[in-house]
């Protein structure tokens, strides 16, 4: 916790257990006599507070400092287990190497699975946000049984496992899926297949990620004031102008958070990929594990690493752009 | 009698007959163990004694049906013929963890201790590069008496420091409703896929063996005989440039191979193509194809075949880490040879429909009528580091 943080607090607690004017008029002796017993008491919550940041820099910190070591071309200390069996390293000294950076850059079918990659997530964390805004609103608007059912059902993925949701999702779009023999038998056609395609891998990210999105929404449609959707209603806007002009302007800070909770969910994801999309182009998570697992190639799988960290850098600027609050101007 | 002595005595009655029925249990179990020895072919003797203690831990990185086959079978029959040792399975599926416990092996093997793991198996090919990078202890005929059977160019692979258990081999599984004219060679095979787009589907390399010796077999046919062989025990750039014409031709095929150009995760995925019919042929391994057409998960017509040359098999290696404890390293050598002899190698042929380790010829006559449809040939696949190569340089040419 920081000093401000509890010299606010200090503040608080003094003016709401006396409402002596004089206290509040000469903070500074008082305040600080709190502060220092205060301090006691926060010292020990201040630790607290300190201990995710703890974990997180010693279970996540020093891998991705070590990552950084290896992808550099530093081999020694505590990367000479992986390096030792690795394939196609690529050594730096004094500082390090950019030569498995290069050498990954330059690949066109790595420049694919980038592009496909943000594509992918930009498109899923869109449709997400569109499904989820549309079934939430809708329900606060114009509220039916149909309506609220459909958000139920729409929760539901959250309790099926990942894969063996994907496993089902490959066979219901694939050659003899539903999907398919439907189009079949209605005439329509005969290759109505998304498994082992992009689409497919789009379709069943949005599936897992949207009872999360739909939750979000939900709880950020509730806190809508109802004064403004009637005010409008009464004005004679129809429900697309209310939904889109009134609503949804007051919901921009849970529309950010959605999005880019999605996007950041399929950027890193695997299992979905793995199991319904193609062989190539291929989403970055799965061509992380390939070449760590299969090709032998550590060090290029840091790269590949660090490509999805910088990604995920974009949409936490797109975040953090999105989320800034704005002046009202009266 | 007074109640305390009636007491004392009836205890004491107890104690000696627990006593003598724990003997007698141990005794039979001994014999029991010694008649299995007698009766294997050329009467192999066993050297570990039914009353060893201990316990070890085992790390296997398999699919499903090796989970069953260990936990199920072989792991409850070792443990009838010595009681008093504890395997510690610890199952990793489908090889998940099989880099991070190479890893740990390496990095203990290093520092000069143990590894925490005595008995090692692996889904990927990680056994086999640790056994080149001299990790383990060296199988041999005294410690390992039953390992006389196992072929010796299985042995040759993982420079005897490590010994198979099982084995699997591709083959080429077919709807012999649909196809009336098997291919019997490589070319033919790629002259029926061009002459029937669509109907032919094999896995990526990367997620299953099944489609890694397909592309194996298509590159080899471009390499002479001599490369090919040092591709199976050593890396070699120079002669994986010859890789560039198979490459080639795999691209050319992915119009007409399923789908377009639709390469299934694994194994399992071609297999579930076979079943609904979505495929008519596809390269298979022996032991889930015939365990599957067993289950009736793939349609009774379909038929399982060897090509000439005979696609590639892989054993199933494990092994000893170097530095771990000796009492334990006896008795991980107890449960090989226990594994290694003829009447758990017919588990693993009736159970789980592999391959065994050992040579066909010293097992009983059911086990070698089971193998005269698909015979004994196979090819060697190419060694741990060449494979990872492949992989690598399939996933950036063909699809």
């Amino acid at each position: 916790m920081s000093r401000q943080s509890v010299d606010a607090r200090a503040v608080a607690v003094e003016n709401s257990i006396t409402s002596n004017v004089s206290l509040a008029k000469e903070p500074t002796r008082h305040v600080r006599r709190r502060l220092r017993s205060e301090g006691k008491r926060g010292g020990l919550a201040s630790l607290l507070a300190f201990l995710p940041f703890i974990f997180l820099a010693v279970f996540g910190g020093i891998p991705i400092i070590l990552s950084l070591l290896l992808m550099l071309g530093h081999f020694g200390g505590p990367n000479s287990a992986v390096s030792q069996l690795g394939q196609g390293e690529i050594p730096g000294h004094g500082v390090g190497t950019l030569g498995a950076i290069t050498q990954m850059f330059e690949n066109h079918a790595y420049q694919q699975n980038i592009i496909a990659t943000v594509i992918v997530f930009m498109i899923s964390g869109v449709v997400v946000l569109a499904i989820a805004a549309t079934l939430t609103l809708w329900q606060r608007l114009r509220p039916s049984r149909a309506m609220s059912a459909l958000q139920f059902l729409a929760v539901v993925p959250l309790f099926i496992p990942v894969v063996i949701a994907s496993f089902t999702l490959w066979t219901f779009w694939g050659d003899r899926g539903f999907t398919n023999s439907s189009a079949a038998l209605l005439g329509v056609s005969h290759s109505l297949i998304f498994s082992g395609k992009l689409q497919g891998v789009v379709l069943a990210e949005v599936w897992v990620s949207l009872p999360f999105a739909v939750l979000l929404m939900r709880a950020g449609v509730s806190t809508l004031g109802d004064s403004s959707l009637d005010a409008a209603r009464d004005a004679g806007a129809g429900l697309l102008t209310v939904a889109l002009r009134i609503a949804l302007p007051q919901l921009r800070k849970e529309c950010i958070v959605v999005f880019c909770f999605t996007a950041v969910g399929v950027l890193g994801s695997f299992t979905v990929p793995y199991i319904v999309g193609p062989s190539s182009p291929l989403m970055l998570g799965v061509d992380a594990v390939n070449t760590f697992s299969d090709y032998n190639q550590p060090q290029q799988a840091s790269v590949i690493g660090f490509t999805i960290f910088a990604l995920a850098g974009l949409i936490g600027a797109i975040y953090a752009i999105g989320s800034r609050s704005r002046h009202v101007h009266h | 009698m007074r109640p305390r002595s009636l007491l004392i005595t009836t205890g004491a009655v107890v104690s000696c007959f627990s006593i003598a029925l724990s003997l007698g249990v141990g005794a039979s179990a001994s014999t029991l163990a010694q008649r299995h020895a007698a009766t294997a072919k050329g009467v192999i003797k066993n050297p570990y004694p039914s009353s060893l203690r201990g316990s070890f831990a085992f790390y296997s990185g398999g699919d499903t049906n090796v989970a069953s086959l260990w936990q199920n079978v072989l792991i409850p029959a070792f443990h009838n013929s010595y009681p008093h040792i504890n395997i510690n399975y610890v199952l990793s599926v489908h090889g998940v963890n099989d880099v991070t416990t190479l890893a740990r092996v390496a990095i203990a093997v290093k520092d000069k201790i143990p590894s925490g793991f005595a008995l090692l198996e692996s889904a990927t090919n990680a056994v086999e590069v640790a056994a080149r990078g001299n990790l383990f202890i060296p199988v041999t005929l005294k410690n390992v008496p039953d390992s006389v059977n196992v072929p010796k160019s299985t042995m040759q692979v993982v420079k005897y420091d490590a010994v198979p258990y099982r084995g699997s081999k591709v083959v080429l599984a077919y709807n012999s409703a649909t196809v009336s004219n098997p291919p019997k060679t490589i070319g033919q095979l790629i002259s029926w896929i061009e002459a029937n787009p669509g109907k032919f589907a094999y896995c990526n390399p990367s997620g299953g063996g099944s489609g890694a010796y397909f592309v194996e077999a298509v590159l080899n046919q471009y390499l002479s005989a001599s490369a090919v062989n040092t591709l199976a025990f050593t890396q070699d750039t120079s002669l994986e440039a010859g890789w560039s014409t198979g490459m080639a031709l795999l691209h050319k095929l992915n119009t007409s191979v399923y789908g377009g150009g639709t390469y299934p995760t694994g194994n399992t995925q071609v297999l579930s193509l076979l079943e609904s019919g979505a495929a008519q042929m596809a390269t298979v391994w022996s032991d889930q194809s015939t365990a599957a057409l067993r289950a009736g998960q793939l349609p009774s017509t379909t038929k399982l075949v060897d090509l000439t040359p005979a696609f590639a098999g892989s054993p199933v290696y494990l092994g000893v880490p170097r530095y771990t404890p000796k009492n334990q390293v006896r008795l991980v050598d107890a449960f090989l040879n226990f594994i290694l002899s003829v009447p758990q190698q017919a588990k693993v042929v009736k159970v789980l429909a592999g391959f065994p380790a050992i040579n066909v010829s010293v097992m009983t006559k059911s086990v070698k009528t089971a193998f005269s449809s698909l015979g004994e040939s196979e090819s060697l696949p190419y060694a741990a580091a060449v494979n990872s190569d492949m992989e690598r340089v399939w996933q950036q040419d063909v699809p």
